[in-house]
């Protein structure tokens, strides 16, 4: 093995470390500290961890960050990305389960994120906990609201407008769920408060 | 897609199919949790800016809140909630009734015995009596054309297990015992 090769293998390495592990609020690593940790040329080393990945189904997901008044490379003018470790396909009904994911909880993040796209990106949080009572209960539909703003899939302002959070920009093709939820023909259902196991598990 | 269209896409799709939906669309972060100080910290914060119970139950305008209060036996098993005795208790109890309305053959009327003053009071009667055949605390014969029952004093279990099953259809009137 060339000297260069064992050179790109532990940059690899120290950039999986940098994804993989959680350090604080947010998984994932930005830019600068990419930078920091592999040195200019960390894209490829991204680039090699993806591959690498591939076998997994997983893969290297960048996304831009809004706002990090804190980051250096902000302050220098340059982009800002986060980089985080993804599934590269999707899960199936009975692998979200397993993982801690109730149908009902599914349901309503997929209604949140089918209003607030309608709403182009910002909604109140009225209406949102009306349209998720309607699906999951509306005692459930509180609860609910809270965990998703706290896990990142929704955020609200200063407005109590409620946006997409940073998770739903890593994690969600919003153009393909917003594409099969006008395709699909829809099927009634009746839902009431008695109907919905109260059960919270995220 | 513009919002009541949205709307109503959302409240045409059951919750299964908005679920399958999402699943299509959806990458899940891979993460691995560390406890770091700024994880300490923030969980403190968690716990600190949590509201009391009282001030969430409000969120939820659930009206006065009805303390607990305490319940009997009594009231319970009335509701159905448990059992006022226990099962070999209420076979005995049945069996005592068996033996004090024999007649002096030592026989009692199937259904002048199991009829009670509500059909779910016959079918409760009806369960217990099976199991009393069942158990040998009591025979079932046909006599007249109609069932008996003849109490032992004594359980005379089957050794040889129940050769046969004999269901006996209990219908919403009662037939009347036959005139001696």
């Amino acid at each position: 093995m060339k000297p260069e090769d064992t050179y790109h293998s532990e940059k690899v390495k120290r950039a999986a470390h940098m994804l993989f592990f959680k350090r604080g609020k947010i998984p994932g690593a930005r830019t600068w500290e990419l930078r920091s940790g592999l040195g200019k040329e960390f894209p490829k080393a991204l680039a090699q961890l993806d591959e690498s990945l591939k076998d997994l189904d997983l893969e290297v997901k960048k996304v831009e960050v809004e706002s990090f008044s804190d980051s250096p490379s902000k302050a220098e003018g340059l982009e800002e990305f986060r980089y985080f470790v993804r599934l590269r396909g999707t899960l199936t009904p009975a692998e979200a389960r397993m993982s801690g994911w109730r149908i009902d909880n599914l349901a309503a993040l997929a209604a949140c994120f089918a209003l607030i796209v309608s709403k182009q990106g910002k909604c109140e949080r009225k209406e949102l906990e009306t349209l998720v009572g309607s699906k999951a209960g509306r005692w459930k539909a509180l609860t609910l609201m809270d965990t998703f703003l706290r896990t990142g899939y929704l955020d609200e302002d200063e407005e109590g407008l409620v946006k997409l959070g940073w998770r739903t920009r890593a994690e969600v093709d919003l153009q393909s769920l917003m594409t099969l939820v006008a395709e699909v023909k829809p099927e009634t259902e009746v839902v009431s408060d008695a109907s919905v196991e109260d059960q919270d598990s995220f | 897609m513009d919002p009541e269209m949205a709307k109503q896409k959302v409240a045409g799709l059951s919750r299964q199919q908005l679920a399958e939906l999402l699943l299509l669309s959806w990458h899940p972060i891979v993460e691995l949790e560390q406890l770091t100080p700024s994880m300490v910290k923030e969980a403190t914060e968690y716990w600190r800016q949590m509201l009391s119970f009282f001030e969430r139950r409000k969120r939820l305008q659930l009206g006065p809140l009805v303390m607990p209060g305490a319940t009997g036996f009594g009231q319970l098993s009335q509701e159905g909630l448990v059992e006022e005795k226990g099962f070999i208790r209420k076979l005995e109890d049945v069996w005592e009734q068996l033996k004090t309305k024999s007649t002096p053959e030592g026989t009692v009327g199937y259904w002048a015995f199991v009829s009670g003053t509500s059909f779910t009071e016959t079918v409760v009667k009806a369960q217990i009596v099976s199991f009393l055949v069942s158990y040998g605390y009591a025979g079932l014969e046909e006599k007249d054309q109609g069932l008996v029952l003849r109490p032992r004093s004594k359980p005379q279990p089957p050794k040889d297990g129940s050769p046969l099953s004999f269901p006996i259809p209990i219908p919403k009137e009662v037939p009347l015992p036959r005139a001696k």
